[in-house]
């Protein structure tokens, strides 16, 4: 009886909110398509001490999305695709064009329930995906709003986003064309093993994404006649008072030919990492812990840094923590840390080490099922060779997703 | 005085119509099946809400059948289905 009173209810609720799933369906043939999207924007205040603030808006972690995707069932499969379009929106001068766009997604799916699915194209790289997804920033702005200085001149983050918790307690699973298979979900186990593009090592004088000055070797041959390997599993479980998710993934690479700082070939190392996670919710509460260790791979984006000046590997590792709480209000309110490191490598010299940590209060508010309105404070703080470069922003904005 | 009144009463009644949150509803999918569908995308829901959203629907508990998330911006959905 209480079933059916809420089905009715359920049933009551359908009628009102004719629209509730994300995107908006179209019938076109054999497919169903569907258009979504998020747009979003974020006033930031920006500051050094002994500088001025910097005061920007701009998009946060999340770029604005416009994503076309189709399913459909042909010859016992499962068919999708997904292709997306992502501008930024942040633009610091005149006759800029509005601001940088990226293509994040372009992939398509197929596969059944009973075997699983193989996805080729262009999607978020396997390797540390859970991380980024678990951040609570991903749809606020966390580190690296427009204007934040960097531990070596330049300014922090790509331009097109902000960093959130990327090289602050987990490395950029990225955007990347593969080709990979996922199980069926096996009561809550699912795994994921596939090849992605092989990526040369980026060097130079300054870590691209932190703006940190670190001498480092590169590579200009990619993984030579090999692809990156990546991987993850996870176990999904819900109990009656604790729901959750364990996860493990990891990634490697072959380093071909890479060079060091003076662009000598000094041999084809092979870059490793390795993360795992967990997420616990009970009670409103929600806390995530996480942990990565790895060497060539660099601490912020993948393949970033991860050479010495002599061509080395460098260790990394680094991890994040973060408490989160839905009050009565629907307002989720949260706590978070994160460090990343980078080690120095062999022959190293003047590089003694990089630390970068970040702490980061958050509330993030559902105005609506699709609207939610942010708030956010960030303290970070990098040290590089002894010398510390420490940061506030303070981010107040809202992002939309249909 | 009475300007700054109007004003305070607006700001506060402006601000609790903020603070009425709101999360994305339950859908029937089946009626016949008890299989429903909900979605908990965004910063403020998260799979969390989602479990907890399905337990309140479900009086007997409830069995996922499919869970699907889009990795550009949290989105986030869930098709149950509850036991009779």
């Amino acid at each position: 009886m209480n079933n059916q009173i809420k089905l009715a209810v359920a049933a009551a609720l359908l009628a009102a909110a004719s629209s509730a799933n994300a995107g908006i369906s179209i019938p076109a043939g054999d497919w169903t398509l569907d258009i979504g999207g998020v747009v979003n924007a974020f006033y930031t205040s920006t500051k050094t001490p002994g500088s001025s603030a910097s005061s920007n808006i701009g998009t946060g972690l999340l770029p604005n999305v416009l994503a076309v995707s189709g399913t459909t069932r042909q010859n016992d499969l499962d068919v999708t695709f997904v292709i997306a379009i992502d501008p930024g929106g942040y633009s610091n001068h005149s006759l800029s064009g509005g601001s940088a766009a990226e293509n994040r997604q372009a992939f398509f799916t197929f596969g059944d329930k009973s075997w699983g699915t193989v996805k080729i194209g262009k999607d978020l790289g396997i390797f540390a995906s859970d991380a980024i997804l678990n951040d609570m920033t991903l749809l606020g702005v966390g580190n690296g709003a427009p204007g934040q200085a960097g531990n070596g001149g330049g300014t922090v983050g790509a331009g097109t986003t902000t960093l959130g918790g990327i090289g602050a307690g987990y490395l950029y699973a990225d955007w990347k064309e593969q080709i990979s298979y996922t199980t069926p979900n096996m009561n809550g186990f699912q795994a994921t093993g596939g090849i992605t593009q092989a990526w040369n090592e980026t060097g130079g004088a300054t870590d691209l994404l932190t703006s940190t000055a670190i001498t480092s070797g590169s590579s200009a041959s990619t993984g030579g006649s090999q692809p990156a390997f990546e991987g993850k599993a996870s176990y999904d479980f819900a109990a009656d008072a604790v729901k959750g998710k364990v996860w493990v993934s990891g990634y490697t690479q072959k380093i071909q030919n890479a060079l060091n700082s003076n662009s000598v070939n000094v041999g084809s190392p092979t870059a490793t990492v390795g993360d795992i996670g967990v997420n616990l919710n009970a009670a409103g509460f929600g806390v995530t812990a996480y942990y990565y260790g790895g060497t060539g791979v660099g601490a912020t984006g993948l393949l970033d840094a991860g050479l010495s000046a002599n061509g080395s590997k460098r260790d990394s590792n680094g991890g994040y923590v973060q408490g989160t709480y839905v009050l009565p209000t629907a307002t989720k309110i949260g706590l978070a840390w994160g460090e990343s490191e980078l080690d120095a490598g062999t022959g190293d010299g003047t590089f003694k080490g990089y630390k970068n940590e970040r702490w980061t209060v958050g509330a993030y508010h559902p105005l609506t099922k699709h609207v939610n309105l942010v708030a956010e404070y960030n303290n970070d703080k990098v040290t590089t060779n002894g010398t510390t470069l420490k940061t506030d922003t303070v981010s107040l904005g809202g992002i939309l997703f249909f | 005085m009475k300007l700054l009144m109007m004003a305070l009463v607006l700001l506060l009644s402006g601000c609790a119509q903020l603070m009425n949150g709101q999360q994305a509803p339950v859908i029937i999918k089946d009626a016949n099946q008890h299989i429903m569908y909900t979605t908990c995308n965004g910063a403020a829901e998260g799979w969390d809400t989602c479990a907890t959203k399905a337990t309140k629907t479900c009086t007997n508990g409830y069995t996922v059948i499919e869970k699907t998330e889009n990795a550009q911006g949290g989105f986030r959905s869930m098709t149950f289905q509850c036991k009779k």
